[in-house]
């Protein structure tokens, strides 16, 4: 077969590189989720260290101006954790939920061929 | 002039499973390019970030020049890029009219399209009137033709045409997409049986483990399909 062999671009392909060209986009990522997990799981480790160092300077200590400092680190440490923790789950959760739709979607297909007699 | 289409380093797949590892493809425009592959290779994956189905994890995605990462693909369908589906893409509880009529989202009359898919394809006037589902496959697929061409299409993305349909159908398809390919529209094909595709073809790639190993003219690659197949090459 011959290559089309086209100098110049036909009046389609012009059209269709000004579509392209006028195209928005949004430079979007595959697995959207995944830095949102990361980020996640890093605030429940960050927080639960925080929370941990907290409590042993606390512990065993008497009652100072300084333990308030480790009681407001640990609260902060607790509450990252327990954010870190939502964050970390509602991600996972909307993967897991995005990739059963595809699956899900991909075998009502195939029900409908075999129905339809293709296969 | 600009290749309508450019893959550079692509990796993707589906959630945290890559099926691509690095693919660079390039389709000239009014080109015949045809991606031939055993099962499993990332054929399919491979037009599913085309387009834009599927979002790479890493490289570039270039339609006429412009990198379009991240597009989505209803804008690339829109603009001119028509995917025809492993698996035909109808609608087999519809009638071939009614299917016809479900092509004319784009804008164009339903009057057009008929007169489209009745011209290139005369099979399917007879069976205007029938369930779409309950046709032969050769005729499931040149309705799912007829769909692309409906569209005005300046990137076509064929994939396994051939599957399931018998060697004179897939041969008479194929003379189809010689046509279309005259008529300037640039074709990426993918299939598993190279045989009839790369009659009409202008470039041929092989693509193992997700990566391209070879490209070329369509007979050189011809030569190597069956080495590669059975796992000979990789370079």
């Amino acid at each position: 077969m011959s290559t089309t062999e086209a100098t110049e671009p036909s009046p389609r392909l012009q059209e269709f590189q000004a579509e392209v060209d006028s195209m928005k986009i949004d430079g979007g990522k595959a697995n959207p989720e995944r830095r949102w997990v990361i980020l996640g799981g890093l605030m429940m480790l960050v927080g639960v260290i925080l929370a941990l160092v907290a409590w042993l300077n606390i512990q065993g200590s008497k009652v100072g101006a300084w333990t308030s400092d480790f009681q407001a680190m640990g609260t902060f440490g607790l509450t990252l954790a327990v954010v870190g923790s939502a964050l970390f789950i509602v991600m996972s959760l909307r993967r897991y939920f995005r990739f059963w739709l595809i699956r899900l979607i991909f075998e009502q297909r195939e029900a409908a061929d075999r129905i339809a007699g293709k296969n | 002039m600009t290749p309508i289409l450019e893959l550079r380093g692509i990796r993707g797949g589906y959630g945290t499973i890559d099926v691509l590892h690095g693919v660079n493809l390039t389709v000239e425009a009014g080109q015949v390019h045809a991606l031939l592959g055993p099962n499993g290779a990332g054929k399919t994956t491979t037009l599913g970030v085309c387009s834009g189905q599927i979002v790479p994890s890493a490289g570039q995605l270039f339609i006429s020049g412009r990198d379009v990462n991240g597009v989505s693909s209803d804008s690339l369908a829109r603009a001119g890029v028509c995917l025809v589906p492993e698996g035909r893409g109808i609608f087999p509880n519809l009638t071939v009219t009614e299917n016809l009529r479900m092509f004319t989202h784009s804008g164009v009359s339903l009057a057009d399209v008929q007169d489209k898919a009745f011209t290139q394809f005369p099979r399917l006037k007879e069976r205007r009137k029938q369930i779409a589902g309950t046709m032969s496959g050769g005729e499931q697929q040149m309705l799912a033709m007829a769909r692309a061409l409906a569209v005005n299409p300046a990137l076509l993305l064929l994939d396994e045409l051939s599957m399931g349909l018998a060697p004179l159908i897939v041969e008479e398809l194929y003379e189809r997409v010689a046509e279309l390919a005259a008529q300037g529209i640039s074709i990426l094909v993918v299939e598993q049986f190279a045989q009839a595709v790369l009659g009409v073809s202008n470039v041929a790639s092989i693509m193992l483990h997700g990566r391209i190993t070879r490209t070329g003219p369509p007979a050189e690659i011809a030569e190597e399909l069956t080495e590669a197949y059975l796992g000979g090459t990789t370079h």
